[in-house]
């Protein structure tokens, strides 16, 4: 027995062992990389910041409601006011702008481009004192604006225009800070045949056509459920059409961006001159009137169905229905609204067991206020008509979400405004109804004349627009509550202590009582809306009782501080789930009357069977290859297989799918070379290249991998024959069949280089041989609230001086600021000053002093060893990285003065900077800019347009004028792999410059952003590309300069050892109040030695080879 | 019996031991074949695995060219030229030498008290116990309460009664990360070890208990020792085994709540050594030695606990 139990034992501890080793593995295999050290650039003066006086002449604390309240007992116009625009007031304008014929944008006479620098203003004559609404004659594609030079100064972007309104000189209310101009998108489809493939023409074309073609026209309007017109790929799955900007001439009236006020925006006039100005966020714009004209009247819906009915109007008399299937929109407002493949309903058409059919549209994509889609109908005569549809809002839980209808471009009666669409887990089918005086179950009946119809469903707040807008006010306000008992108190207030709150704030008492007060009326104004108390309710009423709890009770006020910032945070964030309103559409009936309701859903066995289907379907189809659409004879397929490549990405699916599409669609057009892109998962690519079994291109890739790899021979350089391809010189490549015909449409190695920042080649560049391309490269830039710095009178700072300053009354007043701990913050300052990470450079004293270690030779005069030679022909010995530069005078001191920062200025290490900048606690702080960016525009709308990001203060040089406000960066990276062949290795070249070239990261990053919406902005490396993308002109601005002043560290081997001693460095001065100098000192020789031991294992001079020479030297002497 | 008759006798004695060998597997060849879709899976991602690791080791391999012969090289750096390994052994075995017995007579224990309460609530409270093993990286909760952030939990506690004035960032100060983390090692502790445990005290033969008490058992103590745990030896020794690898290959958590590598190495055991040496330096033949030497180290502890359990009732 015991004989047989110690084997037993054994082989179950080794199992045990093994296992451990092996999950363990697992555990580890991210986040391993230690370094945080990044790259850099140098000097720009050029700063673009916003002056103190600018923002203050912005912001404005009066809400659209107060504004109203003080004119209220203004009358609405009677008359319109036409604004002579073909004249601008030029003292109050400072934008490049133009006037132009307006034949080449469709349109009769004169009209006005302006750019997106400055603004542009106008008279204006108002006849009486009166409300004015703001009519806007724009254009929805892009302008193209010049100066009188004619250099082209702006293009549009495709995103929403958006500009500020000043009457006077000044923003009347805080809504007029953000008026957006919705563009408008069509799909454009291609003729497919009966497989569903693209039909071409005789050039070889693709034929698209719009959603204004007859084609489609036709195919929508005979709607059959088997009628389908997208494209398929070779798996059968339909494919989402492109959508395409509509340029058109629309009129629309000045309305609230944010949503809180249902229809157009009233501007208070007097009597008298006035000036109009229109300030620049976002994008130029084409306009050819602007109107001051009276507010609607629109009647009421009795009054509405009287009037047409006095007309001879009666119901639709036929029995005929009229459906279109919500994926085949005319237009829609933006282009992220795409149609959808739905699977959770049998009936919801149509439908495949297996395959993707986009059935659906709308969505978590169409969620946000001013987002539209439009249908068009035809109807066999005039008459009422029940407009149905099946929808689904499975997400506001407990709410309804609202819809806006126009009919042909106007709204038709009041009740229209806000149509609710009810919460329910499943599809449902039903007319459209307000609440109010159509309760749900009914419908309103709508007047459609004979023809085209065209019926448009906006997004908006409904009744819920004054709940929120009244919230966002009260959270507005007491957030400043907050901060000024912040101030006072500190964060963490002493329970015990009188402050006498009463004598120093006492309108910040009163002023919680009364958001206390109002925010128990909404809870009740929120349930007289829903009809249920719900979750909604109770978050609202928490944060009232701790209000009027702070404001009744002074004393407590130190003791509830806390819960007040944790229930601001609830508050905004209810805030912010209850503006988005999303619904998703299947298909639109317009039908008589009296005519029954469509099926919801499905019956029982119905849903059973297509479940089922679905089940046994799963076990056949490929969810993983994304199949690609183009087919290639046999004979091209023949000449190309060999050259084919494989290209690896480890990102998310929507990218791999992405890649995939512009890879079929642009890169086979262009090139035609097979490419199979691979989604995989991190970590992959190591075993895969050690199997030989890995791709040829990887993607994706972080900075420290290709010089590791590169090492390790497991990747090639793409300038130079030696360890790879000299990409510079395409002759060997020019007698492949394969690449015939398109050698000039490829980019060589030097014309890539020069798209990035020059400092993007450093950390993928060793001794010479580059061996990956920069696809991101993102890098720190300051953040900082403008109200909070207006507040407090603070500039924003230039230099560390100022910096320190601005730190200091910021932390007088218990604010916060965040800033990359240890060598990450200290790095910055190195750069500046032109210190870099390593030992680098003075090798004329190498080459002299040692000339038999680079292997003179005195007859040549040559070096054959140990150096290799630059592109002026220089010969450069590999001694850059041998040792660390952290030891010296600068980097010491750069490291002392950012341990400063957070022992003697107690910056905080650790923090949620989203939090905490949204709340205002911490109003400056240095951050990575498209990650933070990303985080705060989805993250805190309210305070949008409060804030921006600017480059990094700098360090003032010897002339004690210029500034260097370097930066450093970090980028990723895409490298060719060690598993090309002579055969393909040009292939996986083309597919890298095409990557990385300014059209393909531009149509990459903005179809993320149409996936994924705003806070999907890619930080391309490409600077082309970085100009096109929706970056407002002052974003776009504060990036470029920023990009002039960046540099990269450059990565050796052994680099992962600096990461990890210097954060141990800055912990020891943190945590034990150790001094910084002497403890980065007591770590360079460990990092030293590490740097010493990693060159030696690949044959590279290392620093003790001097030393010993240098010894040896001077004992001889 | 005629049947019997045909066969040709044999003895073990005519026969070379391979001969036998091969005789007794024809005749169980059955078992051999039931056996055999195990044993295969075994020994090609288990046995196969750690012969290459223990061959790894006497090279150098970068995991990406060729690996290199160089014989004791690796083993001899690791023991005279590699401070930072002999630190890894001591943190190893600290750590190893509280948390592993201090989590198996957590487990036992609670075990134990548990096994008195009645079927439902022991059931329920189990439950309680184990969940925290259950949940994966439930761990993670402890970088919430111990954040560095002002406004992490023991962070605002503790400033609110006035005994800091600064946040403290615990998981990345030397003085706390040690006791912090052995700490949640004992809380997650009650795992797999505390279920054999529990089914060890349910098959004791209820009717050892009423001889013991025939036999003069005086009081728990002495039936606990004489009689439950030498019946629920088995299960011991699993849990021991358990609780001891656990120990030794602690490394995750600790990654995961202190990050690697922990300041100035004061958490760095010998499976960060290796993580560090395979996956951030590309050198899997060191990674590999140091595996073997932990494998060595794992085997050691099973043979001492081995012949400690053997003294349990005795």
């Amino acid at each position: 027995m015991s004989k047989i139990k110690k084997p037993l034992k054994r082989i179950a501890s080794v199992l045990l062992a093994l296992l451990i080793l092996v999950t363990g593995c697992g555990l580890f295999d991210t986040g391993i990389t230690a370094s945080a050290l990044v790259e850099s650039v140098n000097g720009s003066d050029s700063l673009v910041r916003t002056s103190l006086s600018e923002i203050r002449s912005v912001l404005t604390s009066m809400s659209y409601a107060a504004y109203l309240a003080d004119h209220a007992n203004l009358q609405n116009a009677t008359k319109t006011v036409e604004i002579d625009i073909s004249k601008c007031n030029a003292e109050n304008t400072t934008a490049t702008y133009q006037y132009v014929d307006g034949g080449e944008y469709g349109a009769d006479g004169k009209i006005l481009l302006t750019a997106d620098d400055g603004k542009v203003s106008f008279d204006v004559e108002i006849p009486d004192d009166a409300f004015y609404c703001i009519e806007i004659e724009y254009w929805t594609g892009n302008a193209v604006v010049s100066d009188s030079s004619g250099n082209v100064v702006a293009e549009g972007k495709s995103t929403n225009i958006e500009r500020i309104i000043l009457i006077d000189g000044a923003v009347p209310f805080k809504e007029a800070r953000s008026i957006k101009l919705s563009r408008s998108w069509y799909d454009s489809y291609y003729v497919v045949n009966d497989d569903y493939k693209c039909v071409y023409d005789e050039t070889g074309k693709k034929i698209s056509y719009g959603t204004d073609d007859p084609l489609f026209v036709e195919s929508v309007r005979d709607q059959t459920q088997d009628a389908r017109i997208f494209q398929r790929d070779n798996n059968g799955n339909e494919m989402k059409p492109a959508k395409t900007l509509s340029p058109e001439w629309v009129t629309v009236k000045v309305q609230d961006s944010s949503g809180y006020n249902n229809g157009a925006l009233r501007f208070a006039f007097t009597k008298g001159s006035h000036v109009l100005t229109l300030s620049t966020i976002r994008e130029p714009v084409a306009i050819k009137s602007i109107r001051l004209v009276p507010d609607d009247d629109i009647p009421a819906y009795s009054d509405y169905i009287a009037s047409y009915t006095a007309q001879g109007v009666k119901d639709y008399s036929g029995s005929e229905t009229f459906k279109i299937q919500a994926e085949y929109p005319t237009h829609t407002s933006d282009k992220t609204i795409y149609q959808l493949n739905d699977r959770t309903s049998a009936i919801t058409e149509p439908q495949d067991a297996a395959l993707q059919r986009l059935n659906s549209i709308g969505g978590d994509k169409w969620t946000y206020v001013g987002q539209w889609v439009e249908y068009d109908v035809v109807v066999p005569e005039d008459g009422f008509y029940n407009i149905v549809l099946r929808y689904k809002q499975s997400m506001m839980e407990g709410m309804y979400v609202s819809r806006k209808i126009y009919i042909n471009g106007e709204v038709p009666f009041a009740e229209a405004l806000n149509c609710r669409f009810n919460y329910k887990d499943s599809w449902q089918v039903g007319g459209l109804y307000d609440g109010l005086t159509v309760k749900e179950g009914e419908s309103f009946k709508f007047y459609l004349k004979k023809g085209v119809n065209n019926i448009k469903f906006e997004v908006v707040l409904g009744d819920m627009s004054s709940i929120l807008s009244r919230v966002e006010t009260i959270l507005t306000s007491s957030n400043a509550y907050y901060r000024k008992i912040l101030m006072l108190t500190g964060p963490d207030p002493d329970e015990y202590r009188d402050y006498g709150f009463e004598k120093i704030m006492p309108d910040v008492l009163k002023g919680l009582k009364k958001a206390a007060a109002d925010l128990y009326q909404i809870s009740a104004d929120l349930t007289a809306i829903t009809g249920v108390t719900g979750s909604n309710n109770g978050t609202l009423e928490r944060v009232a009782l701790v209000f009027e709890r702070m404001g009744k009770q002074p004393d407590k006020i130190a003791a509830t501080l806390d819960t007040m910032k944790d229930y601001l945070a609830a508050l905004g964030s209810w805030l912010t789930s209850n503006q988005s309103q999303p619904l998703t559409l299947d298909y639109m009936v317009v039908q008589p009357v009296d005519a029954e309701l469509p099926d919801a859903e499905a019956g029982f066995f119905k849903n059973l069977g297509s479940e089922f289907s679905k089940f046994i379907a799963s076990f056949f189809s490929d969810y993983n290859s994304i199949s690609s659409t183009t087919e290639i004879d046999e004979e091209t397929l023949k000449a190309t297989e060999n050259a084919a490549i494989e290209v690896w990405t480890a990102s998310s699916r929507d990218q791999a799918q992405i890649i995939k599409r512009l890879v079929d669609d642009d890169f086979m057009e262009k090139y035609n070379i097979p490419v199979t892109v691979k989604l995989v998962i991190g970590g992959t690519l190591l075993p895969a290249t050690l199997a030989g079994t890995g791709p040829d291109v990887a993607m994706n890739i972080d900075q420290t991998t290709p010089v590791n790899y590169a090492i390790r021979s497991a990747v090639l350089s793409l300038n130079s024959e030696e360890h790879g391809y000299n990409f510079n010189d395409f002759s060997r490549f020019k007698d492949n069949p394969a690449y015939s015909g398109i050698l000039d449409k490829v980019s060589t190695f030097d014309e890539v280089f020069a798209r990035f920042a020059p400092s993007a080649k450093t950390p993928v560049t060793l001794y010479g041989e580059t061996y990956a391309l920069p696809v991101t490269m993102s890098f720190p830039m300051m953040f900082y609230r403008k109200d909070i710095f207006v507040e407090m009178g603070l500039e924003v700072p230039n230099n560390w001086d100022e910096f320190r300053d601005v730190s200091s009354a910021l932390q007088a007043r218990n604010l916060n600021v965040g800033f990359p701990t240890g060598t990450g913050g200290s790095m910055i300052l190195m750069y500046q000053v032109d210190e870099p990470l390593y030992d680098m450079g003075n090798y004329d004293y190498y080459l002299t002093q040692y000339p038999d270690l680079f292997g003179y030779d005195e007859a040549t005069g040559k070096y054959t060893k140990n150096v290799y030679y630059d592109d002026e022909g220089n010969v450069i010995p590999k001694t850059d990285g041998m040792t660390i530069n952290l030891d010296s005078n600068a980097s010491l001191a750069a490291f002392k003065q950012v341990c400063q920062y957070f022992t003697s200025y107690d910056f905080p290490v650790s923090y949620a900077l989203a939090d905490r900048f949204r709340d205002g606690t911490m109003p400056l702080a240095v951050a990575d800019y498209a990650g933070t960016y990303n985080t705060l525009i989805v993250f805190a709308p309210e305070i949008a347009g409060l804030w921006e990001f600017t480059p990094l203060p700098g360090t003032v040089l010897e002339d004690g004028k210029t500034i260097d406000n370097t930066t450093v960066a970090s980028i990723s990276t895409m490298m060719m792999m060690r598993s090309v062949s002579d055969d393909n290795a040009f292939s996986a070249w083309i597919f890298m410059q095409w990557w990385t070239s300014a059209e393909i990261q531009s149509s990459f990053a903005n179809e993320m952003e149409a996936l994924l919406g705003p806070s999907a902005k890619q930080a391309t490396a490409n600077l082309e590309a970085l100009a096109t993308m929706s970056w407002s002109k002052d974003e776009m601005d504060n990036l470029a300069a920023q990009f002039n002043a960046v540099e990269c560290t450059p990565e050796f081997p052994g680099s992962y050892i600096i990461g990890r001693y210097t954060s141990f460095a800055f912990l020891d001065v943190y945590n034990d109040h150790a001094n910084p100098v002497t403890e980065m000192q007591s770590y360079i020789v460990n990092i030293n030695s590490e740097l010493s031991r990693k060159r030696k294992e690949f044959g590279l001079l290392v620093a003790e080879d001097f030393a010993a020479l240098e010894a040896e030297a001077q004992e001889n002497n | 019996m005629s049947k019997k008759n045909n066969e040709t006798v044999v003895i073990r004695a005519d026969m070379t031991k391979t001969q036998w060998t091969i005789r007794e597997m024809k005749k169980y060849k059955v078992a051999y074949l039931m056996v055999a879709p195990f044993f295969i899976l075994f020994f090609m991602f288990t046995v196969v695995p750690v012969v290459l690791s223990f061959l790894l080791g006497f090279t150098t391999f970068n995991m990406l060219e060729w690996p290199k012969w160089v014989f004791m090289d690796n083993y001899i750096r690791l023991f005279l030229d590699d401070e930072i390994f002999l630190l890894a052994i001591k943190n190893t075995l600290v750590f190893a030498a509280v948390t592993g017995p201090g989590s198996y007579l957590l487990s036992l224990f609670f075990a134990w008290f548990i096994n008195e309460l009645r079927p439902k609530v022991r059931a329920f409270v189990t439950l309680l116990f184990y969940a925290p093993s259950i949940s994966g990286s439930v761990y993670l909760i402890w970088t919430v309460v111990f954040s560095g952030d002002q406004y992490g939990f023991a962070n605002a506690w503790l400033t609110k009664l006035g005994l800091i004035n600064k946040p403290i960032l615990w998981f990345q100060n030397e003085k706390y990360i040690v006791p912090l983390i052995i700490a949640v090692a004992l809380w997650t502790s009650l795992g797999t070890s505390f279920l054999t445990l529990i089914a060890g005290f349910q098959v004791v033969d209820r009717s050892l208990y009423e001889a013991g008490a025939v036999d003069g058992v005086k009081n728990r103590w002495q039936e606990l020792w004489f009689i439950t745990l030498p019946y629920m030896r088995p299960q011991l020794l699993l849990s021991a085994i358990l609780a001891i690898t656990g120990a030794f290959g602690f490394g995750g958590v600790i990654t995961a709540l202190v990050g690697f590598p922990s300041p100035n190495y004061c958490a760095w055991t010998i499976m960060h050594h290796l993580e560090d040496y395979g996956w951030s330096r590309f050198e899997m033949g060191y990674a590999s030695a140091i595996a073997t030497l932990l494998f060595l180290m794992m085997i050691g502890a099973n043979l001492l606990v081995n012949k400690l359990l053997r003294k349990v009732g005795t």
